[in-house]
């Protein structure tokens, strides 16, 4: 029997060796990590699992390719970023094809108009993030909700520090704009 | 005012999770994975050895039923005669030595 509490390290060895239902104890330590980028980037639930899943089915292909010079936390948290942004990217494409940008305004207009009565600041949040533009999103998603310093950011997401900060700048102030537009409603 | 920040530093604490079955479905998937890799390699596995034995095979044609004449340069059409040609040749040859002697 494996013990779960194992180091990343130790388990990534066995797997490599051939013990591949270890992978099991590195999902159940990080899925929920997982699940809450996942969650906030792609918001519909049975699509953020998807993207979990993959995440780690991608983690698994490339286990062999890891380097142990970040921390898993942070290689994990890339893939599931980048998928995360990948199906945005498709699920916007898709869109564009079947021209249902219209149906995409209306599902927005009647979110606006079912929630204008009264609010949870968690809903408030999820909406205004959903306001964001993917990339933008992400930088918020890891910097002020998982707590990333604006170094650790820019390299999951492969960009200079200075336009994380930029990013991060623009979309507060979206957010915030956001944000006061629906309390306003509320009053 | 709204105090943005401390909004979403709450929204970590209040996270969603995957269902129950997550970890078992990936797990499910992944040897799923195992065994789709497993069945291509035995596949080109079985391939490669196909190979292998239409060349032996071809190899003894080239040996046995044309003499050992088919060479790569008549293949290619390097040489000026075939050398099939040129083993026809030689037996018009030693047949006509028989017909002498």
């Amino acid at each position: 029997m494996t013990n779960p509490n194992h180091s990343d390290k130790e388990l990534i060895d066995r797997i490599l060796n051939g013990e591949q239902e270890l992978f099991a104890h590195i999902v159940n330590r990080y899925k929920d990590r997982v699940a809450a980028i996942c969650f906030k980037m792609v918001k519909d639930k049975n699509t953020a699992e998807e993207v979990g899943q993959e995440t780690f089915i991608r983690l698994f292909k490339s286990l062999d390719q890891y380097n142990f010079n970040s921390a898993l936390s942070t290689y994990i948290t890339r893939i599931a970023i980048n998928l995360s942004l990948n199906k945005l990217d498709s699920i916007k494409r898709r869109r564009k094809r079947f021209f249902e940008q219209e149906d995409h305004h209306n599902a927005f207009e009647s979110q606006e108009t079912s929630i204008s009565k009264k609010m949870e600041t968690n809903e408030l949040v999820q909406i205004a993030l959903q306001h964001l533009t993917p990339e933008s999103r992400s930088v918020v998603v890891l910097r002020m909700i998982e707590g990333y310093s604006v170094k650790e950011t820019s390299s999951m997401l492969g960009i200079a520090e200075g336009t994380v900060m930029s990013k991060l700048n623009r979309a507060m102030k979206k957010m915030k704009e956001t944000l006061n537009k629906y309390t306003l409603k509320d009053d | 005012m709204i105090d943005l920040e401390k909004m979403l530093h709450a929204q970590k604490q209040d996270s969603e999770v995957f269902n129950e079955n997550f970890t078992e479905s990936v797990m499910a998937k992944i040897r799923a994975l195992g065994n789709q890799e497993v069945k291509i390699i035995s596949l080109w596995q079985h391939r490669v050895w196909k190979v292998a034995v239409a060349c032996f095979v071809g190899c003894l044609i080239s040996l046995y039923a044309l003499d050992g004449t088919l060479s790569v340069d008549s293949v290619l059409g390097l040489s000026e005669y075939s050398d099939i040609e040129i083993s026809q040749s030689y037996s018009t040859y030693s047949a006509w030595d028989l017909e002498l002697n």
